[in-house]
């Protein structure tokens, strides 16, 4: 049997049937990821997955060969970003100062996976702490597009990405700062969604930053990323920014009535130059759908837009460079330097923090600068200001609209190496995707064609805070009516 | 161009150098004569911000600034995880670092 394009659901009726049982989809799954020519993998938990696989097993067999109720990801193989902490395994964020970290926990959201049934094969590559669009920033090397191994994967969450479109897990857990569920799903042509912010709790995702991170789910399907979300969400006491007034997600309770739907495509997004004429054409396409069935298109402006990506750059970089002033080679991680051989506390942290790539000290240089003394107003609080703005615009927005639609990125996969020289083009990538994270709205990619040579195209959605649910299904009503 | 901005020294490198010192990174010649002229054009290009007008307009800090934090009861709990199993180098119950004056 072929496990590799089912779905969860086909996979549980394989299950119950008997024509598969949970170790031989676990053995099929890691072999894809042993023999993987495309860097998805940083660690491969094979003896643990197979011992969850048997356990599961047994579990199926004493319920009479039925999926236990309270086990929606009953037997799933997953993978996990490698910013996601999993008691006793290695968790590097795909940094050399994280290289021998073993994680003494395990995140929230990984346990209520294993609580549900699911099976972590091990963790996925991604840029290093989160940074980056491409997932040329690792230490552990690039994630090709398994669409076309020349090109990149996205980023950040490239492994996660290529990882489910390849075969190699059904669904997987990557994180989105600024849209790296959303992008590598889009380049690698699967499912990505990014919930409402504080919908997931963030402890046990190593931070990036803190007010703009999120968890996201990808799947093949948008039933399978809405499943792994809905196990996944539910305030959290051991995360302070969880959102504790939105219950746990519910996907069964929307139902999608095209003819009360309203989108729009913010004006500002329109007559973008450096974008791909199949990508505007993508766009365009769902537009079409959209309007055929039966939804209203209504203009819609964001004045403020077009200062997202420096509002974003600015705010995410000052709180990494806060978050990340903890790797210093004393508490955990690498320690590079030993305590003899540095001549005081200030050398020693030098010493250790030389162990981080270049595009992370980049990003902590800048967010030093934005933070620093005679600078802070200008820049991270005029940030946070405008930021508060670009909130009031997609408010108003969404008293005229209930989804805002846009590509996800002006491109389809780049060559890999083709934007490492210039850091500035890579975050002028990020401009669709952006906005959600500054104002903690549910946003998601859904595949919708390719251009002329092969490359799967993205199509994002919007939806106003808390309506994750409503966001997949509309997804799920108009995914497979590409044509 | 506001006041602060005018303090940036006009050479790159001096600013970058000044801000690696802060973030106690130690860069090479080599890195910071490459990210010197790379952190000049992002800052450049975040200057933009300056031409938005936001007089009386409060800081977003979080999206769900407004909640407030979710704070659970002052109760004593099992730790999380064991905080010393990690360390490179401990001596009883304490991590060990060179001295610090």
């Amino acid at each position: 049997m072929d496990f590799k394009n089912l779905s969860i659901t086909q996979l549980h009726q394989a299950y119950e049937s008997g024509s598969a049982s949970p170790v031989e989809v676990v053995e099929a799954y890691l072999q894809q990821a042993r023999v993987s020519d495309l860097g998805t993998w940083v660690t491969l938990c094979e003896g643990r997955a197979l011992r969850q696989a048997q356990e599961a097993y047994s579990r199926l067999e004493k319920n009479g060969r039925k999926i236990p109720v309270n086990e929606p990801l009953f037997g799933v193989p997953m993978g996990l970003k490698d910013n996601l902490c999993l008691k006793g395994v290695r968790t590097t964020c795909a940094s050399k100062i994280l290289e021998n970290y073993i994680a003494p926990y395990t995140a929230t959201s990984v346990e209520r996976l294993e609580q549900a049934g699911a099976i972590i094969l091990g963790k996925l590559n991604l840029d290093e702490f989160a940074m980056g669009g491409s997932n040329e920033n690792s230490a552990f090397g690039p994630v090709k597009n398994p669409n076309d191994h020349t090109r990149v994967s996205g980023g950040s969450s490239g492994g996660a990405a290529a990882s489910v479109k390849a075969g190699e897990c059904l669904v997987s857990l990557g994180s989105d700062t600024g849209g790296s569920v959303r992008l590598p799903a889009s380049y690698c042509g699967v499912v990505g969604f990014k919930p409402t912010y504080g919908r997931v709790s963030r402890s046990g995702l190593v931070a990036f930053a803190s007010s703009l991170d999120q968890i996201g789910t990808f799947g093949k399907t948008v039933a399978d990323a809405a499943r792994v979300f809905e196990v996944i969400s539910g305030p959290d006491s051991r995360d302070s920014t969880s959102a504790h007034k939105i219950p746990k997600a519910d996907c069964s309770r929307v139902k999608i009535d095209f003819s009360k739907i309203r989108v729009g495509v913010p004006q500002e997004f329109l007559n973008q130059a450096s974008v791909q004429p199949e990508v505007e054409q993508a766009t365009q396409s769902m537009l079409e759908v959209l309007k055929k069935k039966g939804a209203t298109v209504v203009p819609v402006s964001i004045p403020h837009l077009k200062y997202s990506i420096s509002v974003y750059y600015i705010v995410a970089m000052s709180e990494a460079s806060s978050n990340l002033s903890r790797y210093d080679g004393v508490r955990y991680g690498v320690r590079s330097a030993s305590v003899d051989s540095a001549k005081n506390l200030q050398d020693f942290y030098e010493k250790n923090r030389r162990l981080f790539g270049a595009e992370v000290k980049r990003r902590i240089l800048l967010g030093t600068f934005a933070l620093s003394s005679g600078y802070a107003d200008e820049y991270f609080k005029k940030a946070c200001q405008v930021r508060r703005l670009i909130q009031q615009d997609f408010i108003r927005a969404f008293e005229k609209v209930d989804f805002l639609l846009s590509p996800v990125a002006p491109t389809t996969a780049f060559k890999l190496g083709e934007k490492s020289e210039d850091p500035l083009q890579m975050y002028l990538n990020d401009l669709y995707t952006i906005p959600a994270n500054l104002v903690g709205l549910p946003a998601l990619s859904l595949p919708w064609g390719e251009d002329t040579q092969g490359l799967p195209i993205g199509v994002h959605f919007l939806a106003a805070t808390g309506k994750d649910e409503s966001l997949l299904a509309l997804a799920s009503e108009l995914e497979g009516s590409h044509s | 161009m506001s006041q602060t901005s005018l303090k940036i020294p006009s050479d790159p490198k001096v600013w970058t150098q000044k801000v690696a010192h802060l973030a106690r990174l130690d860069l090479t010649p080599e890195e910071l004569a490459t990210f010197a002229p790379q952190l000049e054009k992002i800052r450049n290009y975040m200057s933009e911000l300056a031409e938005v007008s936001t007089q009386g307009v409060e800081p977003l800090m979080n999206p769900l600034a407004e909640q407030g934090a979710f704070l659970r009861e002052d109760v004593i709990q099992e730790s999380v995880a064991p905080v010393l199993e990690c360390a490179p180098d401990v001596n009883e119950s304490s991590f060990t670092v060179p001295p610090i004056l």
